[in-house]
């Protein structure tokens, strides 16, 4: 070792270190004195932390970048921005002279300062934000060449991995991979979305796949736009073809031309067969080989993705792109997405304005409407018949049958009531007649003796007024 | 007869086949009792049909499907195609809620409240549908992330979420019961060992010994066995102190031994809490996890691969 290089060689490392990254906020930035709160360092991490950190120098650096892989969570829509950790943010703590502020007054301030100074600095006017993706998809006049390119849409496999039958669609060879031309693509793109629309506005059922790693919050985005289904997991073979058996427990609803349930159909939604597809969207047909063959044998009409190494003849409307990328797999589900809101939107217009709903009632839902009404109709003749007869009533000796039939075990059981109320009865009389009415009697004998006597004073005046 | 019978049967076990396994566990859909002893209304029987209600009633049969002129069937739920419906849309629900909050501040992961997480099974009971372990993990990793972020802080539509991942008990109530010595002075500890159970009665005295009513010379022909069951009294010197009646069942002679070693390591830990550290030191207070290792397929035992001839 020479002792005079060392300083050198460590020097050189030393100045290599990343910077830590308040040292160069303490460079670039004035110290404010009123703001005591830079001044101040956060606590300290206390037991806690230290541990974790302990532990984590124990394993070897493979384990420890397995155990990040598997702590950190792949997310589109999360992975991009920092994360605000530490005990600085969940511990309540006091910011220069003021009173202790909990986690939730420290987020508030946070959020209050950084709405202030957003603005403020530079203003970078392009950039690619993956979130931008899943939150804003683009809509089909929003695709360009050059979105379709940034996104690279355009990269296919190695030239010796190709499928011949994509020929038309590859523009050249660069550094050993064909590309796609980003017309075709464009144009593909366009007349597919053309298609989700279409379908959509007449009510139809998107299926968007995706089963890629990664792929999940692409399509159920989508899928949430166009008011479709999704698959991002594994299709299950002989989803389409063996329906009755693999959607057996699957539940459906009955809705009207503005979406709302109808109720009244259970016993239909329970044993009508399970659904179909009326158009599948595949992000990766080369994984999902079965689902397409299923498609083509129920004449499903298929969108698939279809990068340099995958078979065309397999899905109807084709979009020549990069399938590897999620970047270009967003921007195209995004573009089929937003077509199927746009259809969905026009169909909801159509119901309001009362013009010709785009679609019809099924033939199977139109049965059975008519089945359960004639059954109903038939129930309410009986029921009117029956009330007829009541009107005319039974004779009388139909009446003595019914009492004798049915009638019997209520007379047996209130025969010992009557009785017993009989008796009451008779002994109340026996009581109250020698009590009761004896001066009643006497006295109704007073006064008819006293009307009598003023009768006969009456007669005897009217007798000397007529004398 | 039997021919006949033997036809029924079958019927009988058809519908069990058919049906997939897991249906039968969560079906059971509970009854309302009847409150406060009251007589249960029963609609459909003992009564006359329906048929003959009508009449009595006064209101006439509304016809349906009035005004209906347009409807389609469609799925209620988005993930209608997969096999676990109910499953993707609690996945999907949670990572839309860590796409809308996660950039509110989180706790370290030892500081973050304790929850009793669902298991595989009991999500696969509760909602009916083969989960695959992977997708479950994936989603508990997700709510792990949830639980994360700071109490005081966080949005009350993740704690409604979460409740779903999680089981329906106090994991605070669940605590572990300390051995003590009754009234005879006994302290009681149990010990297990590969399949053997040991149940030892330490109490004081002048370093008896009976295992199952027997010397422990009769108990365990090796002398090494005889050592590892009383291991625990030996390392600390208390061999002359307590005396030991101890019941072991199952396994062979080590792991009844070793099962004995911890199980009077527990019990003489009550009458001194202080040889913890020497008895660690010894061994004795940690439960060996190690057994049988399974079989494989492809294998003669379960590393052992089959004899291989190059022709």
């Amino acid at each position: 070792m020479i002792v005079r290089n060392a300083a050198a060689r460590h020097g050189r490392r030393a100045l290599a270190s990343p910077i830590l990254r308040s040292t160069l906020r303490q460079l670039s930035s004035e110290s404010v004195p009123t703001e005591p709160a830079v001044a101040t360092p956060p606590p300290k991490a206390q037991l806690p932390t230290d541990h974790i950190k302990d532990n984590s120098l124990a394993m070897s650096s493979k384990q420890l970048k397995m155990s990040k892989a598997k702590e950190t969570i792949m997310t589109l829509g999360s992975n991009s921005t920092p994360t605000h950790e530490g005990q600085s943010w969940t511990r309540s703590r006091k910011i220069g002279g003021s009173e202790e502020l909990t986690p939730w007054d420290q987020w508030v301030e946070f959020r209050k300062i950084r709405a202030k100074t957003k603005k403020l600095g530079s203003i970078v006017k392009r950039q690619y934000n993956p979130t931008d993706l899943i939150n804003d998809p683009p809509r089909p006049q929003d695709v360009t060449l050059e979105l379709l390119m940034a996104s690279q849409t355009h990269m296919g496999h190695h030239t010796s991995l190709w499928n011949p039958g994509n020929s038309r669609y590859i523009y050249g060879v660069r550094e050993g991979i064909h590309i796609i031309s980003l017309e075709t693509t464009a144009a593909h793109l366009r007349r597919a979305a053309r298609v989700v629309e279409e379908v959509a506005r007449c009510g139809g059922l998107i299926l968007f796949v995706g089963t890629r790693k990664g792929q999940m919050e692409i399509v159920t985005k989508a899928s949430e736009l166009a008011g479709a289904c999704h698959v991002f997991t594994k299709w299950t073979p002989g989803g389409i073809t063996n329906r009755d058996a693999i959607l057996k427990y699957a539940t459906t609803k009955v809705v009207d031309e503005k979406d709302q349930p109808l109720e009244d159909f259970g016993v239909f939604t329970e044993n009508a067969r399970p659904l179909l597809p009326d158009l599948v969207v595949c992000l990766n047909p080369k994984e999902n080989y079965t689902l397409l063959y299923e498609c083509g044998l129920k004449d499903i009409p298929t969108i698939g993705v279809i990068d340099t190494d995958a078979d065309p003849t397999w899905v109807t409307y084709t979009i020549p792109a990069n399938d590897d990328s999620l970047r270009s797999i967003g921007v195209i589900a995004g573009v089929l997405g937003r077509a199927g809101e746009r259809g969905q939107e026009l169909r909801k217009l159509a119901s309001e304005k009362k013009e010709t709903i785009p679609w019809e009632t099924s033939p199977t839902l139109n049965d059975f409407m008519a089945k359960h009404r004639r059954n109903v109709q038939k129930e309410q003749r009986l029921a009117l018949s029956r009330a007829k007869d009541n009107v005319v009533g039974f004779t009388e000796e139909e009446q003595d049958i019914l009492q004798s039939q049915y009638a019997r075990a209520e007379l047996d059981s209130s025969e010992a009531a009557m009785l017993e109320s009989l008796g009451e009865t008779a002994s109340v009389e026996g009581l109250s007649e020698p009590t009761a009415s004896a001066p009643n009697l006497g006295e109704i004998e007073a006064q008819l003796a006293r009307v009598k006597a003023k009768a006969g004073e009456v007669e005897a005046e009217l007798k000397g007024l007529n004398n | 007869m039997a021919s006949l019978a033997g036809g029924l049967r079958h019927l009988r076990c058809h519908g069990q086949l058919v049906k997939p396994q897991w249906q039968q566990v969560l079906a059971v859909r509970p009854k309302i009792a009847p409150k406060m002893g009251m007589r249960q209304m029963t609609v459909e029987s003992n009564g006359p049909t329906r048929s003959a209600d009508a009449p009595a009633s006064t209101e006439p049969i509304a016809l349906p499907f009035v005004g209906v002129h347009h409807a389609r069937q469609v799925p209620t739920s988005p993930s209608y195609f997969t096999r676990e419906p109910r499953f993707n849309d609690l996945y999907i629900r949670l990572t839309q809620l860590l796409n809308k909050y996660h950039r509110l501040p989180t706790l370290p992961a030892n500081e973050a409240p304790t929850l009793p997480w669902m298991k595989v099974d009991q999500i696969r009971q509760q909602l009916g549908e083969p989960v695959k372990s992977s997708h479950f993990a994936k989603m508990i990793r997700v709510g792990k992330r949830l639980n994360l972020i700071d109490p005081s802080l966080r949005p009350n539509e993740i704690d409604i979420v979460l409740r779903q991942l999680t089981r329906n008990i106090d994991p605070y109530v669940n605590n572990i019961r300390p051995i003590t010595i009754d009234k005879f002075g006994r302290a009681i500890g149990v010990g297990k060992r590969k399949e053997s159970t040991a149940r030892a009665f330490v109490v004081e005295g002048t370093g008896e010994v009976l295992v199952n009513g027997k010397p422990l010379n009769e108990v365990f022909g090796r002398v090494h066995d005889r050592e590892s069951a009383l291991w625990a009294l030996t390392a600390t010197q208390r061999m002359d102190k307590y005396n030991v009646w101890a019941l072991v069942r199952g396994g062979g002679t080590t792991g009844q031994a070793e099962a004995l070693t911890l199980a009077v390591a527990k019990a003489l830990l009550v009458h001194e809490p202080a040889l913890k550290p020497a008895l660690r030191k010894a061994g004795c207070v940690t439960r060996d996890p190690r057994a049988v290792e399974r079989k494989k397929h492809g294998r003669v035992k379960a590393r052992k691969s089959p004899a291989w001839v190059k022709r």
